[in-house]
């Protein structure tokens, strides 16, 4: 049987040494431990000898374990004390993961939106002139279509989208009001890059469609939505500006927070940023879509994304915003 | 459109209006204050639309419509001219009617040319337009206060007295009034006299028969055009001016008239002589369009009502023309120059417009939110994203738009008519672009990282003009790069990093299949390919990944002991360890994972072997016997494909 006086010895130097889990090891290993292999030959014991040599084994099964259990909770607190640790040492941080800006802020107003019972909404980004035009009151040689320099991949039919309201267009078509839509989504012009133009950028849309739809909700939407983004103390102004696919139509400014209306050179001596362009959904697109206007009214508003995004996280380029980052 | 204020004035009294108040007045009504009032200046944003804001006096109307006050209408003369002698009139023959809506001339006889008075001289320049002579002024005057552009031509510099508008014929020349060099084409109208082309139609001026200090006939014409044949030819020719920037939007045929009684009044106030009725060439007059306007339309869109009396006074002050009223209806007649108004709504617009958007009440949208529509792959990429943020990826967006590659002539999208050769085409595969993030890393002193893309990849087959033909996938990117450790250690990272991601997303029972030749394998589940793997990333199809993804629980709540067998093989080195792992699976459904824990080559395998450790785990019915067996049985399998041996 195994002599308690060894196993004393044992964990003496084990004390010494640290080797506790070695020690545990030797006498309770599942498969070799001195103590384990003789609580398993209690099996050939007679059964007076089991009577009295079980509870002993037992005994000393138990005493092994809390022993070695304290010595190394005493072990590591002595390690502690004693070590050579320079707890003046800063090591690097652990590298964590991110998200791409655009993400983030599309992450953030798609959650204010879910709340107010709105969907995602995506289309192709290679799109046909009938979506991206003609379905939102455009047809061709409008004049209005100067606004938008298209990229042509097979002029005039298929092109890349100049906007997300293509994208309107199509869950207009198919789905059947009520609707609640916000599409964020990349799109493509024919622009001179510079620091704030670029062949590619990103639109957030968005719209509703119901019955009994008035431009006070498109109002009401768009405050409480600035409020999200800009917080409760923004001022804002609401002026008529056209566009295409609606009438009437509406733009929503902020008051300049850098020089609080009064013009500098970040808002352009305006006093005031444009955030976005709005209306109620014109009469031609909401029929061209195959829902009656007499029935059905609705409001679309739409926003470029990469100038509040490159605003809030301090980007000077959006050339750097899609291609010239890294991330700490 | 750039609004001097002393030319406005001219049609509304100001009063006490500062110029902050105008500013903000033109801005609420749609003509947003582009850039600070410079002391002369309003420069007012104009969004294409309205035809009639490319002139101070539109430009005025609406502002005067929104501070309530008169507008001024400008002079015109509007008695007959006088009976010209037949061999006196310009006769005009239009060879292409569907280029031409309208061509409106006089003739002006005796005229003295001489500079402008300081007055108009003033307004101009202001506007940005230089003085020549009180003619060529005139017309550009006219041009700035009303929306129509003109020319008067020197008779005397005519051939014969007719001017033919016809098609410019190819590669035919004109000079301009500047002296630059034209190239024409078919498309484009000229206005010729005698064959030779004096104007191009639309677009600008020639030298030819222009006006100077001899010139004592002339002869003026408006003209109304096809807007699409000037935008198209002025893009074209790339000529961009003043008459052009009007003629490419709507003008409407009936401005003609009123430019034309207006440039009368001026020249024979300015310049003398003596004006005599010329060809009207007008084919189709238009009519005026007449709209109801609903009452219960204006609340529909509104959400609440406006008076009768405010509608009929705004009505009135933008030029519509009330032809009858009722309690819920009125019934008008759109200004000719407003050829914007389309539907009942835009006239809804009117009203809401200059009764003033700070006065429209805010109200929170009512009902129940519909049935939500998001697509589950939308929210799987999603969470896609956030899993390898979790894992310490790093997301990009980079611009799809790439050079265009001939070897993937006939599958890539290209454009037409890009400005850029870098940006001529849409990439085939992220790796391309993301790529290019490498080097920002490696900049900033950071030489490991995991970087991902979840963005499309665009390909083209078959006949350009088909929509069906272009094809955008879905794609995750996934790249590492690891400036210090070897190829062998970034895949193992790699491939860890694709095991991790898996398993939080549900993807079990895919294996990999070396792809023939290059350095790749496919990842394929049940016969579909799920994606592909390389050294230093892997490409995913997210959509064949949502269709495969299992519900995941990671919660063990009946811990069982579970049997496992630790295995050597002893194969040839090129055959694939992906081959084993899948050998082994098919050999019995017991087995539960078959994971790779190590490779071996030594001098005592061989140069042409290595050995591999493969740790088998099996259902926990399964026992020590049949999981040798198991083994056993897989060997035999291998070993009809190549030289494999387990290692005792």
């Amino acid at each position: 049987m195994v002599d308690i006086n060894t196993y004393n010895n044992d964990l003496e130097q084990a004390r010494k040494t640290g080797a506790l889990d070695e020690l545990y090891l030797k006498y309770l290993s599942k498969t070799h431990g001195l103590l384990t292999q003789e609580i398993k030959s209690l099996g050939k014991l007679s059964l007076e000898d089991k009577k009295e040599m079980g509870p002993k084994l037992n005994k000393l099964k138990k005493y092994i374990e809390e022993s070695t259990e304290k010595a190394r909770q005493e072990y590591r607190q002595t390690q502690i004390s004693d070590a050579d640790i320079d707890l003046t040492i800063p090591y690097p941080p652990i590298n964590t993961g991110y998200l791409h800006p655009t993400t983030q802020i599309i992450r953030q107003m798609n959650d204010f939106f879910r709340y107010y019972g709105f969907s995602v909404g995506e289309g192709p980004e290679i799109e046909t002139a009938e979506y991206n035009f003609r379905r939102l009151n455009l047809p061709e040689g409008h004049p209005a279509t100067d606004l938008q320099d298209t990229l042509f991949v097979n002029e005039p039919d298929i092109l890349l989208r100049t906007h997300t309201s293509s994208i309107e267009a199509r869950i207009l078509e198919n789905y059947k009001p009520p609707t609640r839509v916000v599409v964020p989504g990349k799109c493509y012009r024919n622009e001179t890059a510079n620091p704030t133009n670029s062949f590619f950028f990103h639109q957030y849309q968005g719209f509703v469609v119901d019955k009994g739809i008035t431009i006070q909700n498109l109002k009401w939407l768009m405050e409480i939505f600035h409020k999200h983004l800009f917080g409760d103390d923004v001022e804002l102004r609401f002026r008529y500006k056209y566009y295409p696919e609606v009438s009437p139509g509406m733009g929503v400014d902020v008051k300049c927070s850098f020089c609080n209306g009064e013009g500098c050179a970040v808002c352009k001596q305006r006093g005031w940023m444009e955030v976005l362009g709005c209306g109620m959904i014109h009469y031609n697109t909401l029929k061209a879509s195959g829902i009656d206007p007499e029935v059905y009214t609705g409001f679309a508003w739409g926003m470029g994304l990469d100038r509040l995004v490159m605003a809030k996280f301090g980007i000077i380029d959006i050339r750097k915003l899609y291609g010239g980052l890294a991330y700490l | 459109m750039r609004i001097p204020l002393d030319w406005l004035k001219e049609y509304i009294d100001l009063g006490n209006t500062s110029v902050k108040e105008i500013g903000e007045a033109f801005t609420q009504i749609g003509l947003l204050l582009d850039k600070p009032f410079d002391g002369k200046v309003f420069d007012l944003e104009h969004r294409f639309d309205r035809s009639d804001w490319l002139s101070v006096l539109g430009c005025a109307r609406d502002l005067a419509a929104y501070l309530k006050v008169d507008l001024k209408l400008p002079k015109t003369y509007i008695k007959e001219g006088k009976k010209p002698r037949n061999e006196d009139v310009v006769k005009i023959e239009i060879e292409c009617p569907d280029a031409v809506n309208r061509f409106n001339t006089r003739v002006f006889r005796y005229v003295k040319v001489k500079p402008s008075p300081e007055w108009m001289k003033k307004r101009l320049e202001e506007y940005g337009i230089p003085s020549i002579n009180n003619i060529v002024d005139i017309t550009n005057y006219v041009m700035v206060e009303l929306g129509q552009p003109m020319h008067a031509q020197d008779l005397a510099k005519f051939r014969k007295p007719e001017i033919v508008i016809r098609k410019a014929r190819n590669e035919e020349k004109l000079y301009t009034f500047l002296g630059d060099e034209v190239t024409l084409y078919p498309e484009a109208f000229v206005l010729t006299q005698g064959g030779a082309a004096t104007v191009l139609g639309g677009i600008v001026g020639g030298r030819e028969t222009g006006v100077d200090e001899k010139t004592t006939d002339i002869v003026l014409d408006a003209g109304n055009y096809n807007q699409n044949v000037i935008r198209k030819v002025s893009r074209k020719l790339n000529i961009q001016n003043e008459t052009v920037l009007r003629y490419d939007k709507f003008l409407h045929p009936e401005l003609t008239q009123y430019a034309i009684e207006r440039a009368t009044y001026l020249i024979l106030e300015l310049a003398g002589g003596e004006y005599y009725q010329n060809v009207d060439w007008n084919p189709h007059p238009s009519q005026p369009k007449e709209m109801a306007l609903r009452k219960s339309r204006v609340r529909k869109l509104a959400g609440f009502d406006i008076s009768n009396e405010d509608i009929a006074d705004i009505l009135s002050r933008l030029g519509y023309q009330t032809v009858s009223r009722s309690a819920e209806a009125f019934k008008v007649v759109i200004p000719y120059f407003r050829t914007d108004i389309e539907v009942e709504d835009d006239v809804v617009s009117d009203i809401l417009r200059i009764n003033g958007y700070t006065k429209i009440p805010t109200a929170q949208i009512q009902g129940t939110p519909p049935k939500e529509i998001t697509p589950e792959i939308y929210k799987f990429e999603e969470s896609l994203s956030d899993e390898l943020a979790q894992l310490r990826a790093h997301e990009f967006i980079t611009d799809p738009l790439v050079s265009r590659n001939e070897n993937l002539a006939g599958n890539q999208v290209v454009l037409e008519n890009s400005q850029n050769s870098q940006k001529n085409a849409l990439r085939t595969i992220i790796a391309e672009t993301l790529k290019e993030i490498v080097p920002n890393y490696v900049k900033n002193q950071t030489d490991s990282g995991v970087l991902f893309e979840v963005g499309k990849v665009y390909t083209q087959k078959g006949n350009k003009k088909d929509f069906q033909t272009y094809t955008e996938t879905r794609v995750l990117e996934c790249l590492l790069f690891d400036e210090k450790s070897s190829l062998k250690a970034l895949h193992k990272k790699t491939s860890a990093l694709l095991s991790t991601l898996f398993k939080n997303i549900g993807i079990v029972g895919y294996s990999y299949k070396k792809a023939g030749g290059a350095h790749e394998a496919n990842i394929v589940k049940e016969g579909k390919m799920i994606g592909s793997v390389r050294y230093n990333g892997f490409t995913l199809f997210t959509e064949n990944l949502l269709a495969e993804k299992k519900q995941v629980n990671r919660i063990i709540s009946d811990v069982r002991s579970l049997n496992s067998v630790e295995t050597s093989f002893i194969i040839p080195k090129n055959f694939p360890v992906g081959s084993i792992i899948d050998a082994i699976k098919a050999v019995s459904p017991d087995v539960t994972k078959v994971e790779f824990l190590e490779e071996y080559t030594g001098k005592e395998l061989g140069n042409d072997k290595r050995s591999v450790l493969i740790k088998t785990h099996f259902k926990p019915e399964v026992d020590q016997n049949d999981a040798t067996d198991i083994i056993d049985h897989t060997l035999v399998e291998l070993k009809k494909t190549a030289d494999i041996n387990i290692r005792s």
